[in-house]
């Protein structure tokens, strides 16, 4: 078979860093091929080349046997190269048939052809089998739908190479085997599928090569019907010890340190119930949409709660506004680090001074040498990889950055951490540090609240686990009673999906 | 080596003052006269008014809004100030130069703290659009003003009046009015005082923290309501601290005084790489903006140049220096 896009002999200089070295990798027709490596090992730097985001440095990049050239992303994407971002790029206030055509709307002269598009449109989603109304809102539809829309898109742009960057993060498990429905129809049209994730179970499931790549260079390509987890993970992260990957070990767990009781949030959280005790780690557990972080953002103070009383030590406490949380030395680590978590323009230091500025101020004045000295002490203890702790955050990678939000927490006295899906699109690498990192701190007194959506994780190191399911507490299990099945089979909405 | 890519790396982040160097140097070039004592003293004292409104209006853009109204909020200030000097001095006791001083400061403060609330309260917590907000504002406190001054200048003011606009301390030979401007030095005690209020203090990281996510900031116990009236108070008393060094240069209190100049405020903002989306800016560099400007319309004026072209070349130079400042930062991000 005739590979449709080939990289060849790829290199990429930016100012200072070289950041791939000598790519040269074939894509297949009808195969899905997956790229993994940690952050920083250059995928989403080849994906960019390969959509003419970024020029190469040297080497070509051949469609079909053809050089390609292209100047623009554009004239990638017509010549069939579409990339579905990592973050979704819908148009919230446009419609569903109107963001499947965006920028290649039917027309005549001047004149948009909206039944035409509508048209269109229903046709390539009846062919996906989605039942998605064309003239609905996109903000109106939830995100696994919305990444369908995405899907669709370059469905409608018959497009001959698909790359899909971590697709799944923000998917539930039933959501993601939508996905991988679609990803099937794509190779059965003989779409070559690229396919980049941190996640070893999605990449067994669909993908038929995998490309394995660090610090720039392919370390190794295989049929990931001839390889296994443990192999591909040794040569990502270049180290073949992975028994202390989660690095469970037992710890001591004291007395109960938070309870919350009957908490209710209108239509989102129905009376939830729940204590934590001193150096657990407590997970978390369910589909997205559950109500858990609804639940742990009332509890922070970041949103108002409808009824419910929290004990913190034993005494009656109301978190009215952050500020009152942090007070009690609780912390909360958010899911999205960027809309929520960091300063992203704003150097280190500050964001690991931001929560505590005012605690070490003297007369108002903030005190910079404080926030250095703090800065420097976690930069060492969190082993943050950054040249200066006056580096830009948004310069840092995904896994650099989670771990300057724990140590703005750390920083901040935090005893209570509450840590939303915290390793969401970080490297192999970064997760068992930030793992280790969660021990530390619970084996030092603290006791974290830990969501996560990835059920290993959540197996792996949790010391007891509630899981959520529509809004309310479904289950609470101990560690020893944790398995994919007994967490799917509380998480789950209907039988039908606990059985999938 | 290392020092001249030093020097380097300053003209580059600080291409607003390289522009400014240039446009003197072009002025002085021109028109010798550029470079007197007495023009420049004249042209310190111009940018007198810009600076203060710059100085608080940094703080509400740097936050990620804006105050529009600024223009007004002086002629409400500028109009009591004169009334309350008028007052006092035809009823109390005859207008001293202490007097006045109080006067005009206590007006400047009171005056932007309840205009400043008004505009903050609502902005903070009914979650108003700032520039929909102080557009409103802006024709509310114009009206006020007329009504309060009766519709014309409140005029009829003793000498001392001046204090804050037209006095220049340090008689020196060849200088029979004085060298340096009591504005002058109001102003930069009022600048100083807002660049370090930004730059060293809690509040002002929190307002940059504010400005940059809101969401951030208030997830790490930032109140931002509370950032967000303070920023408008603070921006309102400055507006009205330049209402205040208006009047007493005019020595009467005109109600049409301001009017547009919030433009030249944000103009100076602007060059001086405030940043309008929030999050970014400096009390500092404003005022290079503010320095470009005065210089423009001060070599322009000596050029003998019509006061229409000044407007024309005013708009194109802010583009110009925009379109330099992005280039400039467009080269920074890809190095």
């Amino acid at each position: 078979m005739e590979p449709c896009l080939q990289v060849k002999n790829i290199s990429k200089v930016f100012p200072g860093v070289k950041a791939l070295t000598d790519m040269s990798i074939d894509f297949y027709p009808g195969e899905a091929h997956a790229l993994v490596g940690e952050n920083g090992a250059g995928k989403s730097t080849l994906i960019k080349i390969i959509a003419a985001v970024y020029t190469a440095t040297e080497g070509e990049i051949y469609l079909d046997g053809k050089k390609c050239e292209f100047k623009s992303p554009k004239e990638a994407l017509d010549a069939g190269i579409a990339v579905i971002q990592q973050e979704l790029s819908i148009a919230p206030d446009l419609t569903v048939a109107q963001n499947m055509y965006l920028g290649c709307e039917p027309h005549h002269g001047i004149r948009l052809d909206y039944r035409q598009m509508e048209k269109d449109a229903k046709q390539v989603l009846d062919s996906m089998n989605l039942d998605i109304d064309v003239k609905a809102y996109c903000r109106d539809l939830n995100a696994a739908q919305q990444q369908m829309v995405e899907i669709a898109k370059v469905v409608a742009k018959n497009a001959r190479v698909v790359i899909l960057d971590e697709p799944t993060s923000s998917l539930s498990e039933k959501e993601i085997n939508a996905l991988f429905d679609q990803i099937r129809k794509m190779k059965a049209d003989n779409v070559a599928v690229i396919y980049v994730t941190h996640r070893m179970k999605e990449l067994f499931t669909i993908c038929d090569r995998v490309t394995i790549m660090r610090d720039g260079c392919k370390v190794a390509e295989k049929l990931t019907s001839e390889s296994n987890e443990q192999e591909i993970v040794a040569s990502m992260i270049g180290r073949s010890n992975l028994t202390d990957y989660y690095n469970r070990h037992a710890h001591p767990i004291g007395e109960e340190v938070f309870r919350v009781e009957h908490l209710s949030i209108d239509k989102k959280v129905e009376d939830v119930s729940f204590h934590l005790n001193k150096g657990e780690i407590l997970g978390f557990y369910g589909l997205v949409g559950a109500g858990r972080t609804e639940t742990m953002e009332a509890i922070f103070g970041a949103t108002k709660m409808d009824s419910g009383v929290m004990y913190l030590h034993g005494n009656e406490v109301t978190f009215s506004k952050p500020a009152a949380a942090i007070a009690s030395k609780v912390g909360f680590v958010t899911e999205d680090r960027r809309r929520t978590g960091l300063l992203l323009e704003k150097p280190i230091s500050e964001n690991i001074g931001l929560p505590s500025l005012p605690a070490h101020a003297h007369h108002g004045i903030v005190n910079i040498r404080w926030e250095e000295e703090i800065s420097k002490e976690y930069k060492e203890k969190l082993d943050i990889k950054t040249p200066s702790i006056s580096t830009i955050t948004s310069t840092l990678s995904g896994g650099n950055q989670q771990k300057i939000i724990l140590a703005k927490w750390l920083a901040a006295d935090s005893e209570v951490l509450i840590l939303d899906e915290p390793t969401r699109g970080i490297d192999v690498n970064a997760k068992s540090e930030f793992y280790a990192l969660m021990y530390d701190f619970v084996e030092n007194g603290g006791s974290i609240i830990m969501i996560s959506s990835e059920m290993p994780e959540i197996i792996g190191i949790a010391d007891r686990v509630y899981v959520m399911r529509e809004g309310k507490i479904s289950g609470e299990l101990m560690a020893d009673e944790l398995s994919e099945s007994s967490l799917i089979e509380r998480a789950s909405i209907t039988s039908e999906a606990a059985s999938a | 080596m290392n020092n001249k890519s030093k020097f380097g790396s300053f003209v580059s982040k600080n291409m607003i003052l390289v522009f400014l160097v240039v446009l003197c140097a072009v002025f002085g070039i021109l028109n010798h006269n550029f470079f007197s004592s007495v023009n420049l003293i004249n042209l310190l004292q111009q940018m007198c008014v810009n600076a203060l409104l710059a100085s608080g209006l940094s703080f509400a853009i740097i936050l990620g809004g804006i105050d529009i109204a600024v223009g007004s909020e002086m002629a409400v200030a500028g109009v009591l100030a004169a009334l309350g000097c008028k007052w006092w001095h035809n009823n109390v006791h005859e207008l001293t130069y202490m007097a006045a001083l109080l006067i005009l400061l206590l007006v400047a403060v009171i005056c932007g703290l309840v205009m400043g609330l008004v505009i903050g309260y609502l902005i903070a917590f009914h979650d108003l659009l700032p520039m929909i907000c102080t557009l409103a504002f802006q024709t509310i406190f114009r009206g006020l003003a007329y009504i309060i001054s009766g519709g014309g200048p409140v005029t009829g003011l003793p000498t001392t009046f001046a204090l804050l606009g037209a006095k220049r301390l340090f008689v020196v030979p060849g200088f029979p009015n004085g060298l340096l401007p009591t504005s002058v030095i109001f102003t930069v005690i009022v600048v100083l005082a807002m660049h370090l209020l930004l730059t060293k203090t809690v509040f002002g990281r929190h307002v940059f923290a504010a400005g940059s996510n809101r969401n951030v900031a208030h997830l790490a116990g930032i109140n931002v309501r509370k950032v967000t009236v303070l920023c408008h108070i603070l921006c309102a008393v400055t507006a009205c601290c330049a209402g205040v060094v208006t009047a007493s240069k005019l020595q009467n209190g005109q109600p049409n005084i301001g009017e547009s100049y919030e433009m030249y405020a944000i103009a100076s903002c602007v060059l001086g790489g405030t940043s309008l989306t929030g999050g970014r800016g400096s009390v500092a560099r404003a005022m290079f903006g503010v320095a470009v400007i005065a210089v423009i319309n001060n070599g322009l004026n000596l050029l003998n140049v019509n006061a229409y072209w000044q407007k024309v070349v005013i708009g194109a130079i802010i583009i110009l220096a925009v379109v330099l400042d992005m280039w400039q930062q467009r080269k920074e991000k890809a190095a």
